[in-house]
């Protein structure tokens, strides 16, 4: 593919966040001592509910934002106060930012002019980044005669047509559509492995994350959680936020009895006590007050009196290949429970059930953690 | 703010007066005149005492002479005519488009056809005078302290009373053309019609002196008080102000403007009969006249009234013969008849 | 303009015919009190009583009221220039504030807007007089011997004018600036475009709608303008609304101010035109 062949040869750069915090007077510190580091050519997600800091985090990347204190090291270089223009990254906004007064091929040329690029060669290289995008032959339109999809691609296209080593995105798939939005994630991957650009990407959809990247940053409240793939963030979380962040997870209170070598006891609803393996506690210390959580892959639906567990169906939803059923416990706590297509709906609501669990399949914090 | 000054001002007028809505209880009369201390020396001197004596109100609606005449004419279109007098300048009162608009007052002046005090012309088909006023040259005593001009030929003469000139521009070129005729030595009881080329003439040569063109009485004042002339023509009752404030102003009665005010009834007003009532006993008020010009420092109409005034205002007033013969004396008819042209030249030249 | 970028319509939520009774009173005020007496108005500038283009003649053929409408429109087009020069600088300025600072400059930019006209006119009378404050300070400085002339001439006018219509640039140009997302200088800097530059290809063309409403709005209120040359300027500063006013109040011939205010207004539209033109070409359409 020669449009492809054009933006490729750039290879990605790596970033390192060491320590950066940035507050807003007094009261708000919007990201607290984050530090990061994102390898050349890597796709990682910033991941984390409203208000934890990712936009800002990402705006001190691109030079929007000052640090408070901290420093901020792209490539080889030092960029913690270096003016956005110079740092020669790319950047994907959530509503497009696509210049209205300028047609589609004016905003994708807009990087190559500043940069002194010739005529001819503006003319090239847009012309390449059109087809890139399958938007050929649309270069005169204004962005506002575009669909949202069409925008999108666009964005994507000005900000890699200069070939930076990073591109930052900040949710550039949430003004769209589901099913938009599953394509585009498509397209966003094959230009991640055909360009090789280092991708820093902003989310607040788990399963966008979970899907696109190579690792992802977990944050809450201006702090990172957890950094990891995502099969780490999704079998061994760090954290119970973590842990109900991403993916289903349903929540046990117990208590830790004993420690037996590589076994936990617990006492789970103040009577039923389960076994489970220390490798999945987090720093756990007998008598403390626990949360287990559990996947809902992790419970199997049982016969009451041979199960660990019984309590009452609630309800059950069909999630495609599976069913989920809602099963409330005597302590009062609701459990979501995996079972094979239709065997908790043949289930009256209000009958009792037993649950079983899998052990080796929980993570257990402490109380408060 | 105004796109157009002309259409919000008619548009204003229209509108008011087809909805102002005649609902009286008590006997009234309406009044148009100029506000501020102009009307309230009205009130003071006749006003308060007409309506002690009759129980009749005096209500009064502020608006410059031009403001009244634009009015009468929107009010008179539409047929909502809301005032019953109008007080207007001498020539404005003895325009056609004002008679027509207007009651003659002919009959109504018989009635003091005896009265020996009157000036005369004090009461004609146009009205009865209130006051008559000068616009005269005055000078700054502290910059020529050794005398000032004192004709219109000595206020052109810029070598021996050096300084910057003020002279009037507030539409009525009329009074600047005559008195650049006079300077040129026309004799003032030859003056009319003028002629207005030998007056823009004269005008030419002083133009580089005139410092201040005053649009309003405030300004003249406001100008000598910041130093903007040292002599030139003003108003009478402004440069009475600004004696009264102690400053050493200088005037000369000599070749004067006289100039004077009339009250007139509206036609088609609401209380026709109370303001006939109101100019009779203005008419009859010999000390009211008196007081007013008192506090304008005007000339009043009745030389009872002058009698009744203090030796230092008779002194400021026109009426020794030497000086009664010097002064110019406005002539209506040809003022009023050549109103555009003069407007039209008059423009033309102050953008030369 | 700014609204297509922002897109909030309430478009659909009202029928025309909710909306045609609800603009019913405004309609009908508009027709009452502007079109009815402003028609009758100029209506009297060809009907005398039989149609007639006597008044339009005398206007036209005359040097004096085509040198003075020349003036008038020299005059617009210079306080409109000088307006924006001040007042885009202050709404930029507005629109990066926040805060008290902001609420500091709003203020400073408002509260003229509540002072009457004619104070704001004589402050300047004041300022510029022969012994007023500007000579004073310059005899002080020792800069000059006399004192200048600085009031009654047309300098004065267009300082005075500019000074009283600046807000109505201001405001139009601060609500356009206000209206451009950040992240359009955002992303023109990420693409490599420096402060300047980047105000220059995107939040400069991106106000244009608010520069145009300024200026339009500058320039046809000082083509009527009429307190301000009368207190500030010279005799000499002649300007049409003082000339039409002479006409309807001193002459009461009302046939040919009408003439003349038809003339200005048919002026002031053929701007409007040629600026809703100029508009619709820089948005591209
Ligand atoms: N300019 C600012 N002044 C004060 N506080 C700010 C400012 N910008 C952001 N904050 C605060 O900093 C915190 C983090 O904001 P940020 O925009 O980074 O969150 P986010 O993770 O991007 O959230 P969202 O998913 O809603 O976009 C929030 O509490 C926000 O209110
Ligand atoms: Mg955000």
């Amino acid at each position: 593919m020669n449009s492809v062949s054009m933006l490729n040869d750039v290879a990605g750069a790596g970033v390192a966040v060491e320590s950066i915090r940035k507050s807003y007077g007094t009261v708000v510190t919007a990201v607290d001592d984050v530090s990061l580091k994102v390898k050349p050519g890597e796709f990682v997600s910033i991941l984390g509910p409203s208000g934890s800091g990712k936009t800002t985090l990402l705006m001190m990347i691109a030079g929007f934002e000052r640090p408070t204190s901290g420093r901020l090291i792209i490539g080889d270089q030092d960029m913690t106060y270096t003016r956005p223009e110079k740092r020669g990254l790319g950047m994907v906004f959530q509503r497009y930012a696509l210049f209205p007064h300028m047609s589609v091929a004016d905003n994708i040329a807009y990087p190559l002019k500043r940069r002194g690029v010739s005529r001819a060669e503006i003319r090239q290289r847009v012309e390449a980044a059109l087809k890139l995008i399958s938007l050929d032959g649309l270069g005169t339109r204004m962005p506002t005669a575009l669909s949202g999809g069409q925008q999108q691609r666009v964005a994507v296209a000005r900000a890699l047509v200069s070939q930076p080593p990073v591109m930052l995105m900040d949710e550039p798939l949430s003004a769209l559509d589901k099913k938009l939005r599953d394509q585009m994630q498509l397209e966003i991957m094959r230009l991640h492995r055909t360009v090789g650009v280092t991708i820093i990407y902003v989310t607040h959809d788990q399963e966008e994350a979970l899907s696109l990247s190579d690792r992802i940053v977990v944050m809450n409240r201006g702090r990172i959680e957890q950094v990891g793939t995502p099969d780490e963030l999704y079998d061994e979380p760090a954290s119970a936020f973590v842990a109900d962040f991403i993916g289903r997870t349903s929540f046990l209170a117990a208590t830790c009895l004993a420690v037996e070598g590589s076994n936990a006891r617990m006492r789970v609803n103040d009577a039923t006590e389960v076994i489970v393996p220390v490798s999945r506690c987090r720093d756990i210390v007998v008598g403390a007050r626990v949360r287990i959580a559990v996947r809902p892959e992790a419970l199997k639906l049982a016969v009451v009196g041979s199960a660990q567990l019984s309590g009452t169906l609630e309800g059950s939803r069909f999630v495609g290949s599976s069913e989920l059923a809602f099963v409330r416990i005597a302590n009062g706590e609701l459990l979501q429970v995996q079972t094979e297509p239709g065997v908790s709906r043949k289930l009256q609501a209000g009958s009792p059930v037993g649950i079983m669990f899998d052990a080796s399949r929980v993570s257990v914090f402490r109380e408060g953690a | 703010m105004r796109l157009s000054a002309s259409h919000a001002v008619i548009a204003a007028f229209v509108l008011a007066a087809a909805t102002a809505a005649p609902a009286r209880a008590e006997e009234t009369v309406v009044v148009a005149a100029t506000g501020g201390a102009y009307e309230q020396s009205l009130r003071k001197s006749f006003f308060d005492d007409f309506t002690n004596a009759t129980g009749i109100r005096v209500q009064v609606v502020t608006a410059s002479a031009q403001e009244q005449i634009t009015k009468l004419k929107a009010m008179n279109q539409v047929g909502a005519v809301t005032w019953d007098i109008a007080v207007l300048g001498d020539i404005e009162a003895h325009s056609n488009d004002v008679r027509a608009m207007t009651e003659d007052m002919g009959t109504f002046c018989q009635a003091f056809a005896e009265r020996k005090d009157l000036l005369k012309g004090a009461c004609d088909s146009s009205g009865a005078q209130l006051n008559s006023g000068l616009t005269y040259i005055v000078w700054d005593g502290d910059k020529l302290p050794n005398g000032g001009p004192t004709t219109w030929s000595e206020l052109w003469d810029v070598k021996r009373f050096p300084g910057a000139r003020t002279f009037p521009n507030f539409n009525d070129p009329w009074r600047v053309m005559a008195a650049a005729l006079v300077a040129d030595g026309v004799a003032p009881s030859d003056l009319f019609p003028l002629d207005i080329d030998r007056a823009l003439r004269k005008l030419d040569a002083l133009k580089p002196h005139i410092n201040l063109w005053w649009k309003t009485g405030d300004a003249s004042q406001q100008g000598y008080r910041a130093g903007e002339y040292v002599a030139g023509m003003v108003w009478q009752t402004r440069a009475s102000v600004l004696l009264k404030e102690g400053r050493n102003l200088k005037f000369s009665l000599k070749e004067g403007v006289l100039v004077s005010d009339r009250a007139t009834v509206v036609k088609g007003g609401p209380n026709k009969a109370n303001a006939l009532k109101l100019l009779n006993f203005i008419e009859n008020s010999v000390d009211g006249m008196a007081r007013h010009c008192t506090n304008l420092g005007c000339t009043p109409p009745s030389t009872a009234a002058m009698e009744k005034m203090s030796p230092e205002d008779q002194a400021n007033m026109p009426i020794k013969p030497e000086i009664y013969a010097s002064l110019i004396i406005p002539d209506f008819e040809w003022i009023n008849a050549n109103r555009p042209l003069m407007l039209d030249r008059w423009n033309t030249w102050l953008q030369k | 303009m700014a609204a297509r970028m922002t897109s909030t319509s309430t478009a659909g939520i009202y029928s025309p015919a909710t909306a045609l009774v609800l603009l019913l009173p405004l309609i009908a005020l508009f027709c009452g009190a502007f079109l009815y007496p402003v028609g009758r108005l100029l209506a009297m500038a060809v009907f005398d009583p039989d149609f007639t283009v006597r008044h339009l003649a005398k206007a036209v053929e005359s040097p004096l009221y085509v040198n003075v409408f020349l003036r008038t429109a020299r005059i617009a087009a210079a306080v409109t220039l000088a307006a924006f020069a001040l007042g885009y600088p202050v709404a930029l300025l507005m629109s990066r504030l926040s805060g008290r600072a902001a609420l500091f400059v709003t203020a400073c930019v408002l509260v003229p807007l509540w002072t009457s006209v004619l104070v704001r006119s004589y402050a300047w009378i004041v300022l510029l007089q022969t012994n007023g404050l500007v000579n004073g300070l310059l005899r002080w400085l020792g800069l000059t011997e006399g004192p200048l002339k600085l009031l009654y001439t047309e300098a004065t006018v267009l300082v005075a004018m500019t000074h009283v219509l600046l807000p109505y640039m201001i405001l139009p140009i601060y609500g356009a600036l206000r209206a451009i997302p950040a992240d359009y200088e955002r992303a023109a800097r990420n693409l490599g475009a420096g402060a300047v530059t980047s105000f220059i290809t995107v939040t400069l063309p991106l106000s244009l709608p608010g520069i145009f409403a300024g200026c339009l709005i500058v320039f046809i209120l000082s083509l009527g303008f009429y307190i301000t040359p009368a207190l500030v300027g010279g005799p000499e500063t002649l300007m049409a609304a003082t000339l039409i006013s002479q006409q309807a109040t001193e002459l009461l011939d009302w046939p040919f101010a009408s003439a003349l205010s038809l003339l200005l207004l048919a002026g002031t539209l053929v701007v409007v035109v040629v600026f809703r033109r100029f508009l619709s070409l820089s948005k591209g359409l």
